[in-house]
């Protein structure tokens, strides 16, 4: 026996355009939120501290300058904001924000990039620090790459040159 | 900024528009040879500052960026992506 009436049918293509419509709602809402708030909240995703690894080489070439400093920092002080940003064809990178000296106007911030080689082992890409210093300006230019923070490791991470 | 008076940018008279646009053209390409990843590393940053909006930090991620010859790809990847956001240099 057929059960469907005229009003079922009329009943189930309000329900099917209810839920397309929700779905493109939901989609939109979402691509715009994460266009324009991957800063606003802290992702779960963790990665835990660990060495990081350096070519002696590096050292050379920018002894005394930013990049040591920055160095310095990560490896006596933990970092305290991190974010990940994929790389098209590539390993992640890790974006660890490590200020030295502190203060108030969250100034003095390097970003030390990294990428996981293996659990607990970083090795360096680059590091320095960006735009003015301040954690404001950074922020800003890493929502440019389109990043995602990620829950802060909570040691500092050590610096291992190979040679 | 300072300007060479034919549009480019002069960032130093041993430095010039061309050799910037010559690393860009190179990494687009997926190379930075040792030579020429040297070349940036040896500049003085202060000499980027001239550059607009987010130019600065794409080539001080070169002058500090770890030489590793193992890790040499996937920064090269890092900074296509970086490319890919910045644009044509100005």
């Amino acid at each position: 026996m057929n059960t469907t009436t005229p009003m079922n049918n009329q009943n189930g293509s309000q329900l099917a355009a209810f839920f397309v419509l929700a779905a493109l709602v939901l989609f939109t809402l979402g691509s715009h939120v994460l266009k324009v708030l991957p800063l606003a909240g802290t992702n779960m995703l963790l990665i835990k501290s660990g060495k990081i690894v350096v070519d002696s080489n590096h050292a050379q070439i920018t002894h005394g300058d930013e990049a040591t400093q920055a160095l310095n920092c990560i490896s006596q002080y933990a970092p305290f904001k991190a974010f990940r940003q994929p790389i098209k064809g590539s390993k992640d990178a890790w974006h660890l924000l490590c200020q030295y000296p502190y203060d108030e106007a969250g100034t003095n911030v390097f970003d030390v990039i990294v990428e996981e080689l293996e659990e607990g082992v970083f090795r360096l890409k680059t590091t320095f620090r960006p735009q003015d210093g301040t954690l404001q300006a950074i922020e800003q230019w890493l929502l440019r790459k389109n990043v995602q923070q990620v829950s802060a490791p909570t040691l500092p991470f050590p610096v291992q040159f190979l040679p | 900024m300072r300007t060479d008076g034919s549009g480019g940018l002069a960032l130093s008279t041993t430095f010039s528009d061309t050799q910037l646009q010559q690393v860009i053209a190179s990494i687009q390409e997926g190379k930075l040879p040792d030579q020429l990843l040297a070349s940036v590393q040896a500049m003085d940053p202060t000499l980027f500052e001239g550059l607009p909006g987010d130019w600065p930090d794409f080539f001080k991620a070169i002058k500090f960026m770890n030489p590793d010859p193992e890790g040499r790809a996937g920064n090269i990847a890092y900074l296509q992506q970086e490319l890919e956001i910045l644009g044509a240099l100005p």
